[in-house]
């Protein structure tokens, strides 16, 4: 995975050098400085690709995972006429190549992301169609001065977009490259793309449009099919060059990835371990179950403890790197920033997990709290569409604050696909669940976990109820955070806070402590109203704190009271 | 190796939380967000210790080498009143552990720093004369309040002294973590221990040694002088992940490469060692490194890169360096690339050629040097101003990516051993008497006579010296100088002596460069850490610091010819 970021002039012609922060900076040492921003994406390479007649700037700041010794960015094409930045992987690249080898022999991809540069030769803009993985791309047609951007469907890599005073466009995989020198910024939605010239760059349009969005699936789970497509999800996310790994958070969605992948590996290598990885305060329930799953499936396991003040010094740097202020994400990635350093230090460089099966499960705990089968499949839409700016921004940002590749089996499109074309009367948590027409209350994620019965995890790990991360690794924390931040912030200031934050003013001092943190890093309007607050359903009698330990359904089964918050 | 952060309160009690950037910090927040400043040099992890009564606040940013699991710091005695922070490598602390463990049955150090806090619990400050390495630590007493401060005979590893407006005592590996909230700023010079408390801390010298005063008058024992290169070496192996080394195509780092192959292959006859060259396309070290690399059969790699490439890092590279010396920057650029590229193969160490210049004086101005008095004077010079050219470079440019490098010609008894020779058998050119022989002899002769027998090619054995920045292709000299140049226009040069009254810009290249350090490290203080590398002028030297513009480079081939005869 990596970062881009590029540069675009209003009017087609060349930027000439200006003054910024007290030194002349040409548009290359300009993309290059701001790019710096988010080099920690990228720690192995950068490459720059400037034209000045035309007043373009690409930059690419890469970790090499896939085609080590030839995927340099920014590709391109053999004429020199198509450019391309690409940050991801394109898990159907080989697949594609095929193809394309059929039209151009000898045709060899430089990296998963060359094949995009042949698609477009081909597709045009039609090559979305083609291609399956977790992407942002930028890619420039200079014959034609023509751009297109794209983001994948559930937006699992970020980007940016923004225009400066004279109007150049400019995009970025995280906010800080552009919040000092762009007015306007905003994120480009995920499932959509936008191709045009720089002048008439048209408003992004959604490419990814499945059915499910649209209607309530009717189709009954096939539980054969559904395990054999999880295992295709993971064994088109083990294409990979460099030393890997996967997390354990002690839950069923982290344990079954682990599981599969260490299955598929020993196909070829019957001896292979996999590495797997945990984190948590000592004494954390998490560690048991994990352990238990990393003994099962024979992993290479290392516990990663931590105490809560390692945490606390975290807080600003992890709200740099996250780019929000949302309160229950920056909790719940504190551990994993934690964690993401340590398995870094390893010489791993990229790792599996389980981010994605709570959103379309239905796994979180106030899916119990459901109404009926639209509300539950509706706020699966919900949730699926959110995921960018909650568990995915979370999920990518913290790894890569530290250069490691985070890849999330779970979001795979035809994975998702499948999933939610299932009726949501076989997903549905707690009482209203009617698989295979008996109406019986059973947990959240049944179907996942039936799937998966048999041989890949120990019972106990299998049905066990999910807890959100953020309370898994040690209540210590999260009881530790409200306080630590409260340190920060007087009565008078909270009092205030309508007046100085009017965009999603923060209701408690821990919230008004992170906002100002991030006002100070991304200072003005537009970057406050990129962020968007995960929150359960008020509606549904769900109380607001984030925390999964406050949801009732917790540690008893039947929807039995243990708020105790 | 790492970084080390710490604050003293000036008297001993506690510092209060104050504001920040607009946000309130704890002594622990500021400590820990002062230091980030200099994460890059411990990439894998980060430790602090508060003493929150006494006003102390010790951080360390730590990159895994020896005692990988154990060896996090800050460092705290078993009965909780002596912690240290140190970085760098103890050479012989497994020779110091097994005596302690006499003293102290079952002791086992948790890495090699670990022993300085046991040294200290028996010889106090004398500790200093019985560890050898490269370091620079703070050791906190809480008993008494005492501090002890050191750094190692040499600079190879870099520490900052600051002190605020209240007095208090801030220490750094890199003085970024200094500017913005220390008034003073100085380098801790290489071999200087200060203790005490606060306000009242002796200063001394720990390394002095007589070749500093007198005439060494000892002849070259030529086979002496090979084993004590080979036990430097010896030592400068310990290390528990992998490893690496720099081939420049020079005499310097090849023999250190060729020795390190030896001394793996006594137990690993099928040893490969991995070697690293960086250079333009067609660069004249390339032919060098690989002859090199054939005859002691290494696993060699060769990074070329673009000089567009190496000058988007100017910026950055004043940045980490923390010198606007103009030989620095210049030949620390290809440099940096070479340190990102072994950092993204996974490699933690490499081992490279540093010091063997500046010992046996291998710079071509040497030749001019008019007798052996001042030839020898001139060598004392160099070494003492090891820190602030070479070793800065070679730490900082490293460290900037994570690597640490390591110098076995300026081991401790290596340098003591070199420096006690006569200067009659290291001068350069026709003063040289050898063996009492008068004969012009290359510069380094004795060490490349040393190592006549099957470590090296003769080619390269035999090769003169090239200042790095030369030897990676003569078009990057003058590539980087006219970028630079190109920034700056004739108005404000023409007021460089008012914009800077200390050590005035003559160029306008350095201009540039002073002007990037001045943004980064404003203050009279900051400019006066910098020390620029001059030629001896009064020996006929041109001010052009690159090797190229040296006389007896023209005459390369034929005295090579000539000594070879």
């Amino acid at each position: 995975m990596c970062g881009i970021l590029a540069i675009f002039s209003a009017d087609g012609q060349p930027i000439g050098t200006q003054s910024f922060e007290g030194s002349e900076h040409s548009l290359r040492e300009l993309a290059y400085r701001q790019s710096g921003k988010q080099r920690h994406r990228g720690p192995d390479d950068t490459g720059i690709l400037v034209i000045e007649e035309q007043g373009v700037a690409l930059v690419h700041e890469r970790l090499a995972v896939i085609g080590v010794a030839t995927g340099h960015q920014p590709l391109q094409s053999r004429d020199g006429n198509i450019a391309l930045i690409t940050n991801g992987e394109i898990y159907n690249y080989l697949e594609l190549t095929q193809k394309i080898v059929k039209r151009l022999p000898g045709y060899q991809p430089k990296s998963d992301c060359n094949v995009i540069i042949e698609l477009y030769e081909e597709h045009g803009n039609k090559l979305l169609e083609h291609i399956t993985g977790m992407f942002s791309f930028v890619l420039y047609d200079r014959r034609r001065r023509q751009l297109l951007v794209a983001r994948d469907p559930f937006g699992i890599i970020p980007l940016y977009m923004g225009k400066d005073a004279a109007g150049n466009l400019w995009f970025a995989s995280e906010m800080k490259c552009l919040v000092n020198v762009c007015d306007q910024l905003q994120v480009f939605p995920p499932g959509h793309m936008a191709m045009g010239t720089v002048k008439q760059l048209p408003s992004p349009v959604r490419y990814y449009q499945p059915s499910w969005r649209q209607l309530i699936p009717t189709a009954e789970v096939n539980l054969k099919h559904l395990r054999q497509q999880l295992e295709l999800a993971v064994r088109s996310h083990l294409q990979c060059d460099v030393p890997f790994g996967a997390l354990l958070s002690g839950g069923v969605d982290s344990s079954l990835i682990a599981a599969i992948a260490a299955r598929i590996m020993r196909e070829r290598d019957p001896s292979y371990k996999l590495r797997t990885f945990s984190v948590g305060m000592s004494g954390s329930p998490d560690f048991v179950h994990a352990r238990l799953v990393a003994k099962h499936i024979g992993s290479e396991h290392t516990e990663i403890t931590f105490d809560v003040d390692d945490c606390l010094d975290g807080v600003r740097d992890l709200i740099y790197h996250l780019e929000t202020y949302d309160v229950a994400t920056v909790r719940c990635s504190l551990p994993m920033f934690y964690l993401a350093r340590h398995v870094k230090s390893t010489g791993i460089k990229m790792i599996l997990s389980g981010e994605g099966a709570d959103e379309i499960f239905g796994g979180y705990l106030y899916f119990h709290k459901a109404p009926n089968y639209e509300e539950f499949h509706q706020e699966m839409i919900t949730r699926c569409e959110q995921l960018h700016v909650s568990d995915i921004l979370r999920a990518n940002k913290v790894t890569m604050s530290k250069g490691l590749e985070l890849r999330v089996p779970f979001l795979d499109t035809a994975l998702v696909d499948h999933v939610m074309g299932i009726r949501p009367q076989d997903k549905m948590a707690g009482a209203l669940n009617e698989f295979t027409g008996d109406r019986k209350w059973r947990m959240e994620k049944f179907v996942l976990r039936q799937a998966f019965t048999g041989d890949y995890l120990p019972d106990a790990v299998l049905w066990r109820q999910k807890e959100q991360f953020s309370d898994g690794v040690g209540y210590a924390l999260i009881d530790a955070l409200p306080n630590f931040a409260a340190r920060h912030v007087s009565d008078a200031q909270l009092l205030e806070a309508k007046q100085r934050f009017p965009i999603n003013p923060p209701k408690t001092k821990e919230a008004f402590y992170y906002r100002c943190i991030f006002e100070e890093q991304f200072p003005g309007e537009s970057a406050a109203n990129t962020v968007e607050k995960w929150a359960p359903r008020l509606d549904w009698g769900c109380p607001e704190d984030p925390s999964g330990r406050a949801q009732a359904a917790h540690d008893n089964g039947y929807g039995k009271c243990t708020i105790d918050y | 190796m790492c970084g080390i952060f710490a604050i003293f309160s000036s008297d001993g009690k506690a510092i209060a939380a104050r504001c920040i950037h607009g946000s309130k910090h704890t002594l622990r927040e500021l400590a820990y967000r002062q230091s980030g400043r200099q994460r890059h040099r411990g990439p894998d992890s980060t430790g602090v210790v508060v003493v929150a009564e006494q006003g102390v606040a010790m951080v360390h940013e730590r990159l895994r080498i020896v005692g990988v699991e154990m060896g996090d710091q800050p460092f705290v005695s078993d009965d909780g009143n002596l912690i240290l922070v140190a970085n760098g490598e103890i050479y012989n602390y497994l020779e110091l552990a097994a005596q302690i463990a006499k003293r102290r049955g079952g002791y086992k150090p948790k890495s090699d720093c670990h022993v300085i806090l046991e040294l200290y619990r028996d010889y106090g400050v004398d500790l200093l004369q019985h560890i050898t390495g490269m370091y620079a630590f703070a050791l906190y007493d809480k008993r008494t309040k005492e501090l002890l401060l050191a750094r190692d005979p040499i600079g190879i590893i870099p520490m900052y002294l600051g002190e605020d407006t209240a007095g208090n005592i801030w220490i750094a590996s890199e003085m970024k973590c200094l500017v913005g909230v220390c008034e003073r700023v100085e380098t801790f010079t290489p071999g200087e221990a200060r203790f005490g408390r606060v306000g009242a801390m002796r200063r001394w010298r720990h390394f002095e040694q007589p070749w500093m005063q007198q005439l060494p008058t000892l002849a070259c024992d030529l086979s002496l002088l090979r084993t004590s290169l080979e036990s430097a070496v010896r030592t400068h192996l310990h290390c528990d992940v992998h490893f690496a080394a720099l081939l420049s195509g020079g005499v310097d780092s090849s023999l250190i490469a060729s020795i390190a192959t030896k001394i793996m292959r006594e137990t690993n006859p099928d040893y490969k060692l991995k070697t690293f060259s960086v250079g333009l396309r067609n660069a004249p070290d390339f032919e060098a490194a690989r002859q090199v690399a054939k005859y002691i059969e290494s696993d060699h790699t060769e990074l070329i890169f673009e000089i567009e490439d190496a000058l988007d890092g100017i910026r950055d590279i004043v940045y980490h360096l923390e010198t606007y010396d103009v030989t620095t920057v210049r030949c620390s650029l290809p440099m940096l690339l070479l340190a990102r590229y072994i950092k993204s193969t996974g490699i933690k160490m490499i081992l490279s050629g540093e010091g063997a210049d500046e010992i046996f004086g291998g710079y071509l101005y040497f030749h001019k040097a008019p007798n052996y008095q001042e030839f020898h004077e001139e060598l004392v010079k160099r070494v003492q101003q090891l820190h602030l050219s070479d070793c800065l470079r070679a730490n900082k440019v490293a460290m900037a990516k994570g690597v640490e490098l390591r110098v076995p010609f300026l081991d401790t008894a290596f340098v003591n051993y070199v420096m006690n020779i006569r200067p009659q058998d290291k001068i350069p050119g026709e003063l040289n008497t050898f063996t009492n022989e008068h004969k012009t002899r290359m510069e380094k002769y004795v060490l490349r006579a040393a190592f006549a027998e099957d470590y090296l090619p003769d080619e390269v054995l035999w090769r003169q010296k090239e200042q790095f920045s030369d030897g990676v292709g003569y078009a990057w000299i003058d590539s980087i100088r006219r970028v630079a140049t190109s920034h700056v226009g004739d108005e404000e040069f023409a007021l460089a002596g008012e914009r800077f009254p200390f050590n005035t810009p003559t160029t306008k290249e350095a201009f540039y460069y002073r002007c990037i350090f001045e943004q980064q490290f404003p203050g009279e203080s900051a400019a006066k850490t910098v020390v620029r590398w001059v030629p001896r002028l009064d020996w006929g030297c041109p001010e052009d610091p690159s090797g190229r513009a040296q006389a007896v480079h023209q005459n390369k081939e034929a005295e090579t010819e000539r000594e070879r005869a």
